[in-house]
């Protein structure tokens, strides 16, 4: 039976567990087996073979770490996601927590944000710079968040659940995505862009769509880019204003309070940036409103949804332009 | 084959016209009430035929914004349909209420009286102060009209009784103040709108939305064109986001209809598959 399961492309890779009433390890093992039990099997030991089955199986055991002080909230979501096919570690800071990743990995961290000590935002800066890639985050705060940190938040992760009547259901649902991988968030490593010249540069991203932000700063990072924020367009002229490594600006034009072309026309008042290099991104499909964009003083111009290598070929243009 | 009605070979040259010179796409309009809406602005216009219009349209630039506005249709009320807000205060706003930044995309907005009723909804929720609200026309005149908030007195009454039906807990005149036959409302209810010119036929996605609030608008369409805006709709909303229709309009033929499972379906309330992420 293994001989034929193993011969066979199709089958090869599923993980095979012998219940046999003789006892040859050896022979199955050679044969690619995983484990070995004999008859009879006791419940326990053919739970715990499963288990083994499903951790080098493709949907294997999940880890999950629960970073939250509160032994009670740490309990209620504990017992939300407890299942066999799940393993959790808790820890009630993110001083416990940092060291926890270099001989481990997990599949989700859900973050408490109210933490005493090292705070939640902390955890999150120093856990980027030590991991290669971050594990998926899930927020849990227990309070309301401005938009500042939200903005922030989202360079990490885009699941952030604000605690309420109707929360825990959202909390599930977040984190089981997350465990049963339905999400591809994960984007493959993209090679450092070496061709480009866009590495080590500094780009300015203007959008208040936090997807833009969550997405664009994965992206652009991962080419190397250093990625500033903001998500009006007060706020841009705050950060153009007080950052001088600002080399090109990506300006989405609809946005709350101060738009887009506002935004650009108080830009090209100011004598030092009369030559920044501007790159307006817009959801209007109109001759037109190219034309807006360019009069009030865009160098060019994207239209939504963004086409990911015309952005990085415009912006090698114009950070060699 | 029947020869056409002038009449109806005039609409479509004015769809045309209004296309090729304008860049307005009226071709996926339900075609009567397009029909009725060419000729009562002809009529309006003072001019005795659609050609007439037409050729006025294809030379005055200035015409553009008052055709618009003519083919546009923006009746609404406040807490319009009120059980439709009770059921967004009562089942959504509790589930908004999880995301840090509640984004509501209101298309459609008319003259704003929807805009006005959510952001009093959510005010009343404690959650207007982390919300944005885009509303969202395709009408200069109408998004004008709608940033000023100002309503005929006359309509007070029907409003106020919408209010209480829709289950709020205080007075609609806390809102507003009347002045001779107008009722103007509170700018701070303003204060986290964004009022901007969007068209639901080629303009795309540029917000990411929790709830969107679209009603009465996608019966003006054809079904092709109510598709595609449903698709519009479910790329805006985050997963599991809402969809709140009008009335008198469905997703069931369409074929975006597996991007969206209703939750309550008298009060056309989608939300976006988990699968259609
Ligand atoms: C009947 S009103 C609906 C008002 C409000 N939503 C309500 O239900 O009370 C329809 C609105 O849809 C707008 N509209 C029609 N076609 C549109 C399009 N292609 N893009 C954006 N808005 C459009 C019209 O300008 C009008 O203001």
């Amino acid at each position: 039976m293994i001989e034929r399961l193993k011969a066979d492309p199709v089958t090869r890779r599923i993980p095979v567990h012998f219940i046999s009433a003789v006892e040859d390890v050896a022979r199955a093992k050679q044969l690619g087996a995983i484990g070995f039990l004999t008859k009879p099997v006791e419940r326990d030991a053919l739970l715990d073979a499963f288990e083994r089955l499903l951790q080098s199986a493709p949907g294997a055991t999940r880890k999950v770490l629960l970073i939250d002080d509160d032994p009670d909230s740490r309990l209620a979501v504990g017992s939300l996601i407890r299942s066999d096919m799940v393993q959790i570690v808790e820890t009630g800071s993110a001083e416990d927590a940092l060291p926890l990743f270099e001989n481990d990995t997990f599949d989700v961290v859900v973050l408490d944000l109210g933490l005493p000590g090292m705070s939640g935002f902390e955890f999150l800066d120093r856990l980027g710079s030590r991991v290669r890639e971050l594990p998926p985050i899930v927020i849990h705060s227990g309070r309301e968040l401005s938009r500042e940190e939200s903005t922030r938040l989202r360079q990490y992760t885009d699941s952030i659940v604000i605690k309420g009547t109707r929360s825990l259901e959202r909390l599930l649902d977040e984190i089981s995505l997350f465990l049963h991988s339905v999400r591809k968030d994960a984007v493959p490593r993209v090679l450092r862009d070496l061709d480009g010249g866009l590495a080590g540069r500094t780009v300015l991203v203007v959008d208040d769509d936090m997807r833009n932000i969550f997405a664009l700063s994965k992206i652009l990072r991962e080419k190397g880019l250093n990625v500033v924020m903001a998500q009006d367009g007060h706020k841009a002229l705050r950060q153009i204003d007080e950052n001088a490594a600002i080399e090109i600006v990506l300006m989405d034009i609809m946005m709350p309070g101060m738009d887009g072309y506002e935004t650009m026309r108080e830009i090209r008042t100011r004598p030092a940036h009369a030559k920044l290099p501007i790159i307006a991104v817009t959801a209007k499909a109109m001759s037109g409103d190219r034309d807006k964009c360019l009069d009030a003083g865009a160098n060019d111009y994207l239209a939504k949804p963004i086409d990911i290598d015309k952005l990085l070929s415009m912006m090698r243009i114009w950070l060699h332009a | 084959m029947a020869r056409p009605e002038i009449e109806d070979v005039e609409v479509d040259l004015f769809m045309r016209a209004l296309q090729l010179r304008h860049g307005y796409d009226f071709s996926r309009y339900a075609p009567a009430s397009f029909k009725r809406r060419v000729l009562n602005l002809a009529a309006s216009a003072g001019c005795r035929t659609v050609i007439e219009l037409t050729d006025r349209l294809l030379r005055e630039d200035a015409l553009v914004p008052q055709v618009i506005a003519g083919l546009s249709v923006p009746v609404s009320e406040m807490f319009r349909n009120p059980s439709v807000f009770r059921t967004l205060r009562e089942e959504v706003l509790p589930v908004l209420a999880s995301y840090p930044v509640i984004n509501i995309w209101q298309a459609g907005c008319a003259f704003g009286q929807e805009v006005y009723s959510l952001a009093i909804l959510l005010e009343e929720a404690g959650l207007y102060d982390r919300s944005q609200i885009f509303a969202t026309d395709f009408s200069d005149a109408a998004l004008i009209r709608a940033q000023e908030g100002i309503f005929p007195a006359r309509d007070a009454r029907l409003y106020s009784e919408n209010y209480l039906a829709a289950g709020c807990q205080r007075s609609l005149a806390d809102y507003y103040h009347a002045r001779y036959d107008f009722m103007k409302f509170d700018e701070r209810l303003k204060r986290n709108v964004t009022f901007a010119n969007h068209n639901l036929v080629c303009d795309g996605v540029f917000c990411e939305a929790h709830l969107i609030l679209c009603r009465n608008v996608l019966i003006y369409f054809t079904n092709e064109l109510q598709d595609h805006v449903l698709s519009l709709f479910r790329d805006s909303l985050v997963r599991n986001g809402f969809l709140c229709l009008g009335n008198r309009e469905n997703i069931g033929f369409a074929s975006a209809a597996r991007d969206f499972t209703p939750v309550n379906a008298r009060e056309r309330i989608f939300r976006k598959s988990a699968e259609a992420a």
